[in-house]
This record gives C-alpha cells, structure tokens and sequence, in this order.
C-alpha cells in the first residue's frame, strides 16, 4: 500500500517537474538566475522570447481582445 | 483529388440555382437585399478579403524573408475588425438604408447631396480600373492551381478559371457570391488549419524553425525586423489601411441584416483572419526549413510550397484535393465579389443613375443588365490575364494600398465629420491617389517607406480636412440623425425595413 502511494506521488512529481520545466522555458532570464542549470540541462531558456511573442502573442492577445469585446458587448 | 474538386463545383452549382431563384430587383442582384446574417456576413466578408494573395502569397513572402514577413498580418486583421464593430460598419449599414444606398459610390452621394453625380462617377471609374486589376490577379492564380490539379496548361486554366467564376456570379449575383463565400470561406480554414499545421510539426516547431531558419539565411531570414529592415516592417504594418477602402470588403457592412449583428460579424471576421493570416505566414516559415531553397520547390516559384507541402504530406487524395479546392475558393472568392462592385459601379452608378437619370427603367431590364455586364468584366478581365499575368500580384498589391490610401479616409471622415463638403471628399481622393502612385514609382521613397498605403491615407485624410474646412458644406437638415452611431433599439426597424427590401421610411426616422 505504502509503496503505491508512494510510487503515485513520485509519479506526480515527475510529472510536475516536468510540466514546469517546460513553462520555464519561456520566463524571463532574471527569474530564473539562481537555477538556469538543473541537472545539467538549462531550464530558463529565454532565447526564442521574442519569437513566440511575435507569432503566438500577438494572435493570442487579438483572440482575446475579440473574446472580451464580445461577451461585453452580449451583456 | 478531381473528385473533391468535382463535389466543391456541383456545391456551388446548387448554391447558385437556389439564391438565383429570388433574384426580381436590382438591390436583390446587387446587394441580396439587404437580409444576410452576422456569420454569413463575417465568413463571406473575411473570404473575399483573403485572396490568392492570403493563402498563397503570404506563404511564398513567409519562405523568402522570413519572420519579418508577420509585419503584414498585424494591422489589417485587427482593423478590419474595427472597421465592421466600429468605424465604419455600424454607421455605414444604418446611414446606406436610410438613404436608399447600395454601393459605395451612391453611399458618397448621399452623403453629399449637392455633388451632382461627379463624387459618384469618379469613384465608380476607380472602383473598375482597380478591381479588374485585383480580378486578373485571382484568375492568375486560380489557373495556376487548375495546372497542378488536372495537369493543363495555362492557358486553357485560366480560360476554365474565368468561365467557372462568372458563371455562378452571373446567375445568382451577390446573394450567390455571399452564399458560396460562406461554403469557400469554411474550406479555406479548414486548410489553413490542416497543412500550416503538418507543415510546423515535421519542421520541429517554433525553436526548431527559428533555429533553422537562423543556419539558413542569418539574422536576415529569423530576426523579427529582418534583412529588408525597419522601413520593411512598418510600410507593411500600415497596408492594414487598405481595409478602409477596398470595397469587396466595405460593401459588406452595408448587406448585413441589421448593425447588431455586426458584433458577431467581427469577431468571426477576426478568427477568420487569424487562422487563415497566420497560418499563412507559419507555413511559409515551415517550408522554409524543409525545403530551404525556392529551387527545389515546382516552378522553382515560392508560391508553390503551399501545394508541394500538402502534396508530400496529405497522403489521401481526397483529401489533399480539398485542401487544394480550398486555396482555389479563396481566389474564387475574391473574384466573384470583385465582380459584383465592377458591375455594380457601372450598372448603379454610371448607367442607372448617371447616364439614365431621371428615368425609370424597369427591374427586370437591369436585372439582364448586370448579367451582362458581368459576363463582359469576364472577358475584359480574361483578355487582360493574358498580357498582365507576370505583373498581376503587384497590381493587386497597388489597388490595394491605392484604395485605402484614397477611398478609405474619405469614407471614414465622412462617417463622423458632418462638417465635411464635396470637395474636400474629392480632393482628398484625388490627393490620396496621387500620393499613392507618386510614392509607389519614386525609389528614393519608397526606401524611406516600402508600401505606400500611409502615406496616401494620411495625406487623404489632411487634405479632405482642410479643403472642407475652406469650403461650405451644403444644407442637409437630416444628416446628424442619419449619420448618428446606431442605437441598440433600432435592430427591429432594420430587420424589419430590410425584410420589405426598402429603405427606412421617413415616419420612423
């Protein structure tokens, strides 16, 4: 039983873990100055900020200026 | 393949029978009367905009330059989603109806009553010079893809792309136009959301693509403000302007059922855009990375890399002949509509209520009228393929910015200046115009600048103020109420006033 669990939890943190690793890919450097090197591996990779703003930002922020204007308008 | 093409041209066929069976009137053939719906509105409003130019051409300037090829897509997006919420939708539906207005050219008519008919005929010659252009490039581009499809030569494609357009257009006018807009503008999504898609994965993504097209071509190909620099980027941020004046995309705020639905409208014109806009530009950007250079794409043109990446990686044919038949439904969209302003300026505007003023003519004789002039923009467009095929896309381009930079301010001033006249309307056309053609052949300019929509637009809009400031505007004593920003309570004297096909009787103004 107690080896369940803890085969969960560890699973769970793996899982964490990796999910979080893959956000911190696009924080900004300065957050992340303590820990860029985990493992071996850089986790804070700010390189292609500029690239994913540019592409994915901008269509996101019009989406979501449609989506507000929308719904308020509705009201 | 050819059976999906097959099955997208008897759709059209059916859609076209069925609209034409209600065409009695001129406001019918020209502007459906006035009872399309917000999506029909914003999906035939977002197909027409985007053209062979969209689906195509922005993936083609996506493989050559890169990242900085994005610039593009930012300003029209988001503007013509102002343009049909705000700007110019609302004001313009409600003012067209009350005035009995069904094109832009009558629109400026109305709004200045005393110009005689010079603001309505010289707008009306622009519109046909301009938009013949713009339907030579979508025959261009239709019959290329009639090349790839049945394997023809050009020409007879272009012949086969011409005949197939006007055909539908000429039986069952706008409200067929409108209606396989809809159907055209569904599979232009669906296509632009399918092959931009597989195109990124097998690229590696967005850090993969950056870093690959870093190792192909620098800085120049992978920076944000690429190798063509600053003047690049913002010359092509404002061709966004173009959407105030071309009016494909304009005479769609006035076909709407009421202004209320243009909520709807221009959120769904937004996605739209977004999907088709920026897949566009990502897989260009993805071709670039698998193929790296335009040599190894067919024609050796970077145009292609939208039929040669579907073509690698769609391994059915069905369906990969849908996602053709959806780049050819984006030209065949744009053209149908580019049509029906063509014939429109001189049914409307220069026969009807220009050369016949004063006199009745019966409905049923414009009705062939403009059947015909339809059929005769069919050949006069299709002589000009011929001769014009290798410069159609940089006409395009020009009409355009040349539209928006003229047309655009004037018609947008009008709407919320009462003050303005006549002649500053004319002459900040006229201004515009001259801006336009002046910056497009100076290269000393267009180094400054490379896309002169800003240019035309602002001087347009500084000269139409400051003449009608130096001149009296005529006395119109409805004109604020006519021109107010609709209110909410008015959607049921619209639906109600477009139900009967008339323009909102004077009791209820």
């Amino acid at each position: 039983m107690r080896d369940g669990i803890s085969y969960i939890f560890n699973r769970r943190v793996e899982f964490l873990a990796g999910r979080r690793s893959r956000l911190a890919c696009y924080r900004p450097a300065r957050l992340g100055a303590a820990g860029t090197q985990q493992g071996g591996s850089e986790v804070f990779d700010t390189t292609h900020l500029p690239h994913w703003l540019f592409l994915y930002g901008t269509a996101i922020a019009y989406l979501a200026i449609g989506i507000v204007v929308f719904v308020r308008g509705r009201r | 393949m050819i059976a999906a093409f097959v099955l997208y041209f008897i759709a059209i066929a059916a859609i076209t029978v069925y609209a034409s069976r209600s065409i009695t009137s001129t406001s019918e053939f020209l502007l459906g009367g006035r009872r399309f719906g917000a999506l029909s509105t914003a999906i035939s409003a977002a197909a027409s905009a985007r053209s062979s130019a969209s689906m195509v051409g922005q993936a083609g300037l996506a493989f050559m330059l890169g990242f900085q090829a994005l610039w593009i897509v930012f300003a029209y997006t988001i503007l013509e989603y102002l343009a049909m919420l705000y700007i110019m939708g609302p004001k313009l539906r409600r003012f067209s109806a009350r005035r009995n207005a069904i094109t832009i050219p009558e629109y400026l008519e109305a709004r200045f009553p005393n110009s005689g008919h010079l603001l309505r005929v010289t707008c009306a010659l622009a519109f046909v010079v301009f938009m013949i252009a713009y339907i030579v490039a979508q025959y261009v581009g239709m019959s290329f893809t009639i090349t790839q499809v049945l394997d023809l030569p050009l020409g007879p494609s272009i012949v086969l792309a011409a005949a197939f357009t006007g055909a539908y257009t000429i039986v069952g006018g706008f409200k067929a136009v409108v209606y396989t807009d809809v159907m055209q503008g569904i599979m232009m999504v669906l296509a632009m959301l399918v092959v931009p898609t597989l195109a990124w994965q097998n690229a590696g993504g967005l850090d993969q693509v950056v870093d690959s097209l870093h190792r192909i071509g620098g800085d120049g190909l992978s920076g944000i403000v690429g190798s063509s620099g600053w003047p690049f980027a913002i010359g092509m941020l404002f061709a966004g302007l173009g959407a105030f004046g071309n009016p494909h995309i304009v005479i769609r705020y006035m076909s709407v059922r009421s202004t209320r639905d243009l909520r709807l409208a221009a959120f769904v014109n937004l996605l739209f855009n977004i999907v088709i806009s920026w897949g566009g530009i990502m897989l260009g950007l993805a071709g670039r990375v698998i193929y790296e250079d335009v040599a190894r794409l067919p024609l050796q043109n970077q145009e292609m890399v939208f039929f040669e990446i579907s073509r690698t990686m769609i391994g059915n044919e069905f369906v990969l002949g849908l996602m053709w038949a959806g780049v050819f439904a984006a030209m065949m969209s744009s053209a149908d509509s580019m049509m029906m302003v063509v014939t429109s300026s001189i049914s409307r505007d220069i026969y009807e209520k220009t050369i016949k003023a004063g006199q009745t003519v019966r409905e049923s004789t414009l009705v062939w009228l403009n059947r015909s002039i339809v059929l005769g923009v069919v050949v006069v467009s299709l002589v000009l393929t011929f001769y014009l095929a290798k410069s159609a896309l940089l006409i395009a381009l020009f009409a355009w910015g040349g539209l928006g930079g003229s047309l655009g301010p004037v018609v947008v001033l009008s709407l919320w200046w009462t003050r303005m006249t006549k002649w500053g309307a004319l002459a900040g056309m006229a201004a515009g115009m001259a801006m336009a053609v002046t910056w497009r052949f100076t290269p000393a300019l267009t180094q400054v600048l490379t896309y002169e929509a800003l240019p035309a637009f602002l001087t347009a809009l500084l000269t139409a103020y400051v003449v009608s400031l130096m001149t009296t505007p005529a006395p119109d004593p409805t004109l604020e109420e006519d021109l107010r920003f609709p209110r909410r309570d008015e959607f049921d004297e619209q639906v109600a006033a477009s139900a009967s096909g008339q323009a909102v009787p004077p009791s209820s103004r």
